[in-house]
């Protein structure tokens, strides 16, 4: 396959519906519990109180790295209000984290400040914390490592002696041995006329939920546990849970609610000790045990960002098409294994298949360290990989000599054209992305370099994204099952087991079941949130939820419009194909005026009570994406549908104080098809809010392990007066696997920002910046490098 | 513990409170008036703003006691009298303003008290009414368009 | 279980004084929002708070108190006064008056950037001054302006320096039964030109990583008369550069001269290298900021 030849692409299959026959898909109607959040009615978890509820509080570890000698709890347990204390020793042991290196409750052992050493219930959040403040642990201390080199050093302490088998570890690197090839890298390296070599630094940033975590666990008298919980993976959550009663030797079933969410962000992506320790307390003094973290707490004690450091190397040829990448990856795991672990899984997504690039490999080793241990956030290791290949890119595109923009357009992706690691995108727009966001931008009559008269300097950077878009099989399942039944008057109940996490899946939901059973929107409701009603989903995450749970809903909702077709067909005696429903109202090819026009619920009561084979119209559909599961080799498709994007940013650097000011920011994302461009646009902005804060203001700052901000003051995450004009692009490719042609939006719109911030301050001041956040301090250094005095 | 008299959302309340609390629990578990929400607890991030005197307050930072004699507002009264939504919480609702809703009743009672005294607001203005709300969600551009939209309906 | 706290809301200046000389472990407090940080985080645990809020004739705007009487809260009128707050004043009545803003812009700068208009609706000038950070917005505005303290105690009133009241960070020269009072500001004079920039890391709810003030006061012949620059952050309380001014005074003010003053005010200023900030960058932006600050103040037009 060549590049440089006009060649003929596949065909792609259009879907059915053409875009002008859509009635409530495409419509910017409102988030369907908008209403309620304004008028302060929601209800988040912080409201709920169960009758006979206890409030329990956490003692975390005071030491980075100790071997636990005692934990004396006698004088809490004196505390007026104090119902149980539970530790390691006197609590069953509950592994959590999927490798299960993780006790619940931690004895023998603390490695990091954020380890639980006890859990306390009491009768109010007072006594509770006073009781923790009254638990005498006595420690000895160990040696602490920081960093992966601290931690690889020789004579290093080991952070854990085994794996969860008992199997003994020589080192602290962790068995997990990301690696990635694809086409011959050598072959790349020899048909390569330029290449560059960059390295670059990726801190832990942290999700910033507005609402902390919490639960509330309750036990009934038959030992069924209700867990009601802000996660975004209920499904998983509940079985996670049956492992933990398993361990305790509880034989009741689990069911977890979810209130309403103050935000996700893939903070709620795997389970976490303090709700276990809910579940040990509740259990113990058989009443409902509240848990919500402060603020403080929230920062140092929930998972952040994986952080990520690389070195790369990308060659082209002398017109500048790539013809390889060659990364190594080093991250710091900290001190338990949980889903940061994987993010080189999705890492290797952007750097097989982020732009045109032949040859490839990736490596990307976890090292242990007593530092916090990360999760997912949104991304999930997409914006550290993209931050590494889309500078490192522009760095080749000047040393090839080739303008940063025709660089991405001669390398963007082909839709239709499989990838190195076996991606079949079916649409792409990379390209009407680019063209979109280069013109809105004005990026050829740019401003570029020092603006006269000041000490600023403006310029212009690029960055491009792709991100899984249709669902991305990391469990043996991605799917998502769904529900739907509709009563006599026309009211529809939809249940998924996808979860709202406040991006507007339930209104995404809301709309395609309604588009394609013919009724109003507001005749739609949508539940979610509760194992015993909802079926089984992966989770709410890699932007999934509208593909996955949309297409499910979508085949759901066609089964039951089916079931009412043929059902009054026979009512109005016309043939199926004669039949359309619209906006409630049935209407039928026939002569008859009266049976032209019949409202719905006149023909679904009659279906019901007519007394001829009563029935009501329901279904239940479990949808599976045509996904892979990633061989051994991690080839194969393991998205339907692959979101892509570009951003582009004009910046103006003061080159006296170091500041970065974004001046205008426009942003493109192909997402197939907008179900509701408002809800999109707030992804965008949201999104790319997030991103600015990566790429400029935002780090997690430890001093040997301890976190230093872990507050708002000196968190440094953006405020409404740092907003920077954004306009967000909707570019529509309509997907024949995306319900209606939809992708995934949830993560792109933070995926490229840091690069293209970083390439924008290249462009006004001529430094690259190699390490995030791109502080005053850190502009300002590296000007000072590069001239040695203020540039003229 | 400490009587205090004070009116909420129009109505008198007289309530026994202890010294050392905070305004926001006192709406949260003795009014049940659950907008408000605790974010920081330490005033840096708005999720309990309330309207006290008129003015917009951080009520995790505000002493209970004080209250006493002062007029309160919540996200909870501004519900028209006719029943309908307040202007800004229509135009919240719709420009895709709310996402996740834990920073809505701050961010709302921010803005209204702006709008109580800049009828007719810049789109600076907004911004530094709102300085003190932080929201994760929005990103903020449908949060000001949503005020914006709000002040204009709000002057005819 | 939590220390017993007490708040009490006196109704004169007269029972505020008796309330802190009586109990021990006493302190006032008006808006509230540094003291129930505090509190909560249980980094002090006071017996009992002494509310000013309900104290009369301590909260209003005025000019100097010879040309007026100062019964009740009241606007400036137009002129060349200087200006009389009350200790109660709260930043955000400060940023709310047109008339600060053009008699005092430095100080209405200063006031308008702290925290958020939710802590600037109800802390005072007087509580940021007595909580003495390093910070100090308002303080370091005020400096520029030479102005003088109003302190109520069981002795009586006495008026100190502003320069003179910080003894260290969070300390001042406050004693344990007084109340700040009154805030007096002289007026600068004609010619004069001032400027506040509060250098943070985002817009919105910052502590600022230094604050940089600067006020010139040209004499007839275009030399500077009176120079004042005043630094946050730049020492362990607001503070001035003396060493600044002197490059100043008595000088023509050209952008040289002002970049000189910005190098001695640097060379000067006692910054901290923490994480928070590192010492070689407080440091440049000093030097950086003081000629701009000069330059933003209209002195060299």
């Amino acid at each position: 396959m060549t590049r440089k030849e006009e060649r003929l692409l596949p065909e792609v299959e259009r879907p059915v519906c053409a875009p002008e026959e859509l009635i409530v898909v495409g419509k910017r109607i409102p988030k369907s519990d908008a209403l309620y959040k304004v008028l302060g009615q929601a209800q988040y978890i912080y409201d709920m109180s169960l009758p006979g509820m206890l409030y329990g509080k956490i003692l975390w570890s005071e030491r980075a790295h100790a071997k636990i000698i005692s934990i004396d709890t006698s004088e809490a347990e004196k505390v007026p209000g104090v119902r149980a204390i539970v530790t390691g020793y006197n609590t069953p042991h509950i592994g959590i984290g999927f490798m299960k290196d993780q006790p619940v409750l931690k004895r023998d052992k603390v490695r990091s400040f954020r380890d639980e050493v006890a859990g306390v219930a009491a009768t109010s959040w007072e006594a509770a914390e006073e009781a923790i403040s009254r638990i005498k642990v006595v420690y000895e201390d160990l040696p602490g490592v920081f960093s992966p080199q601290e931690a690889m050093a020789d004579g290093a302490p080991l952070i854990h002696e085994t794996d969860a088998r008992g199997k003994e570890l020589k080192d602290n690197r962790i068995r997990l041995p990301w690696k990635l090839v694809c086409g011959d890298l050598e072959k790349g390296k020899e048909e390569a006329a330029h290449t560059v070599t960059t390295s670059y630094d990726c801190p832990a940033v942290t999700h910033c939920c507005m609402g902390t975590s919490a639960c509330i666990a309750s036990f009934d008298a038959a030992d069924n546990l209700t867990i009601y919980d802000i996660t975004q993976i209920p499904s998983l959550a509940k079985a996670d849970f049956l492992e933990a009663l398993k361990a305790m030797g509880v034989k009741g079933r689990v069911r977890v609610v979810t209130p309403t969410i103050g935000g996700g962000f893939g903070s709620k992506l795997d389970t976490y000790g303090y709700q276990y320790i809910a579940i040990l307390l509740s259990h113990r003094t058989k009443r409902p045990v509240k848990m919500v973290f402060t603020r403080e707490e929230e920062f140092f004690a929930t998972s952040p960002r994986q952080q990520a450091s690389f070195t790369i190397t990308q060659g082209c040829d002398k017109e500048g098409y790539l013809t390889f990448r060659e990364v190594n990856a080093t991250l710091d795991n900290g001190a338990y294994i949980s889903w940061g672990a994987t993010t080189p899984s999705v890492m290797m997504m952007p750097m097989s298949s982020l732009y045109r690039v032949p040859n490839t490999e990736f490596k990307a080793t976890c090292i242990y360290t007593n530092n916090t241990w990360a999760q997912a956030m949104r991304g999930y290791g997409n914006p550290q990989a993209t931050f590494a290949i889309d500078c490192n890119l522009d760095e080749l595109a000047e040393k090839a000599g080739i303008d940063p923009v025709e660089m991405r357009r001669r390398n963007a992706s082909i839709p239709g054209e499989e990838t190195p690691q076996g991606f079949l995108p079916k649409t792409s727009g990379h390209r009407e992305c680019l063209e979109a966001v280069v013109e809105k931008i004005g990026y050829a009559s740019r401003t570029r370099g020092m603006v006269e008269g000041t000490p600023k300097a403006r310029g212009m950077g690029i960055a491009s994204l792709i991100h899984v878009g249709g669902g991305a099989k990391i469990y043996r399942s991605d799917g998502c099952a769904t529900s739907i039944k509709i009563d006599d008057e026309g009211w529809v109940d939809v249940f998924s087991g996808s979860q709202d996490i406040g991006q507007g899946l339930d209104t995404v939901i809301r709309q395609i079941v309604a588009e394609v059973l013919g009724l109003k929107a507001d005749k739609v409701n949508v539940h979610v949130g509760d194992t015993d009603a909802c079926g089984w989903d992966a989770g709410c995450h890699a932007s999934r939820s509208t593909f996955v749970a949309g297409n499910s809903a979508k085949a759901c909702a066609e089964i039951v419009r089916a079931q009412m077709i043929a059902n009054f067909a026979a009512q109005l005696e016309v043939s199926e194909d004669a039949i359309d429903i619209k906006g409630g109202m049935v209407l039928a090819q026939v002569e008859d005026p009266d049976k032209q026009q019949t409202k719905v619920e006149k023909l679904l009561r009659k279906a019901h009570m007519a007394g001829r084979g009563n029935t009501m119209f329901m279904a239940s559909n479990f949808w599976e994406p045509n996904n892979k599961l990633l061989a051994g080799d991690f080839h194969g498709n393991f998205s339907m549908a692959y979101t892509y994007g570009v951003h582009a940013a004009e910046v103006e650097v003061d080159t006296e104080t170091g500041q970065v000011e974004i001046v205008n920011y426009v942003a493109a994302h192909d997402i197939g098809r907008a179900i509701n461009p408002m809800l999109l646009d707030g992804q965008a902005y949201g999104g790319i809010m997030q991103g600015i804060g990566y790429a400029l203001t935002e780090e997690m700052l430890f001093d040997k392990g301890r976190l230093l901000n872990p507050n708002f003051r000196d968190y440094k995450i953006l405020t409404c007066l740092d907003m920077v004009p954004v306009e967000p692009l909707i570019v529509e490719t309509i997907d024949p696997e995306g319900p209606f042609g939809a992708k995934g939006v949830g993560e792109p719109g933070l995926v490229p920002v840091a690069p293209a911030i970083a390439n924008a301050i290249y462009d006004a001041v001529g430094i690259r910046l190699r390490k995030l956040p791109m502080t005053p301090d850190r502009v300002l250094e590296a000007l000072w490098a590069k001239t040695g005095k203020a540039i003229a | 513990m400490k009587t205090i008299t004070f009116t909420v959302n129009g109505n008198p309340v007289t309530l026994d409170v202890r010294e050392d609390a905070n305004l926001l629990s006192v709406l949260n578990d003795d009014l049940e008036l659950t907008g408000a929400k605790e974010g920081c607890g330490a005033g840096e991030c708005g999720a309990c703003t309330v309207i006290v005197d008129g003015v917009a307050v951080a009520s995790c930072l505000y002493p209970a006691c004080e209250a006493d004699g002062r007029q309160v507002e919540t996200v909870e009264g501004l519900v028209l009298a006719s029943g309908g939504l307040h202007p800004l919480q229509r135009a919240f609702v719709d420009y895709g303003a709310v996402q996740c809703g834990f920073c809505t009743p701050g961010m709302i009672m921010s803005a209204k008290a702006l709008l109580d005294r800049t009828p007719a607001p810049s789109q600076q203005e907004v911004k530094v009414a709102l300085a003190g709300n932080i929201c994760r969600c929005t990103g903020y551009t449908q949060i000001v368009q949503a005020v914006l939209a709000a002040a204009e309906e709000m002057r005819k | 279980m939590a220390a017993a706290l007490d708040y009490l809301r006196p109704a004169s200046l007269a029972e505020a004084l008796s309330l802190l000389s009586t109990i021990e472990g006493a302190q006032p407090v008006a808006g509230a929002t540094d003291v129930w940080v505090g509190i909560r985080s249980k980094k002090h645990a006071p017996q009992a708070l002494v509310s000013l809020k309900s104290i009369p004739n301590l909260r209003f705007i005025l000019p100097d108190r010879d040309t007026d009487a100062y019964e009740g809260r009241a606007e400036g009128a137009t002129g060349d006064s200087g200006v009389l707050l009350g200790a109660a004043t709260t930043h955000g009545d400060v940023e709310d008056s047109a008339w600060m803003k053009s008699h005092f812009p430095a100080v209405h700068q200063a006031c308008s950037g702290v925290g958020s208009r939710q802590v600037r609706n109800v802390a005072t000038v007087g509580g940021n001054i007595c909580n003495a950070a390093p910070c100090a917005d308002s303080a370091v505005g005020l400096l520029l302006y030479d102005a003088t303290l109003v302190v109520a105690g069981p002795q009586g009133e006495r008026e100190l320096a502003l320069s003179e009241f910080f003894v260290g960070p969070g300390e001042t020269r406050l004693g344990p039964a007084e109340i700040l009072k009154e805030i007096k500001v002289p007026s600068p004079g004609p010619r004069t030109y001032a400027w506040y920039w509060k250098h943070t890391r985002r817009k919105g709810v910052e502590l600022p990583l230094l604050g940089v003030g600067a006020r010139v006061t040209l004499a007839a012949d275009g030399t500077v008369d009176k120079a004042r620059i005043s630094l946050g952050v730049c020492a362990p309380m607001p503070t001035r550069s003396y060493e600044a001014e002197k490059v100043l005074e008595g000088q023509k003010l050209t952008a040289e001269l002002a970049a000189k003053a910005g190098e001695v005010a640097a060379a000067n200023a006692l910054v901290r290298d923490t994480w928070r900030g590192r010492g070689w960058y407080r440091r440049e932006m000093v030097r950086v900021l003081v000629p701009r600050v000069i330059g933003l103040s209209g002195a060299l037009s």
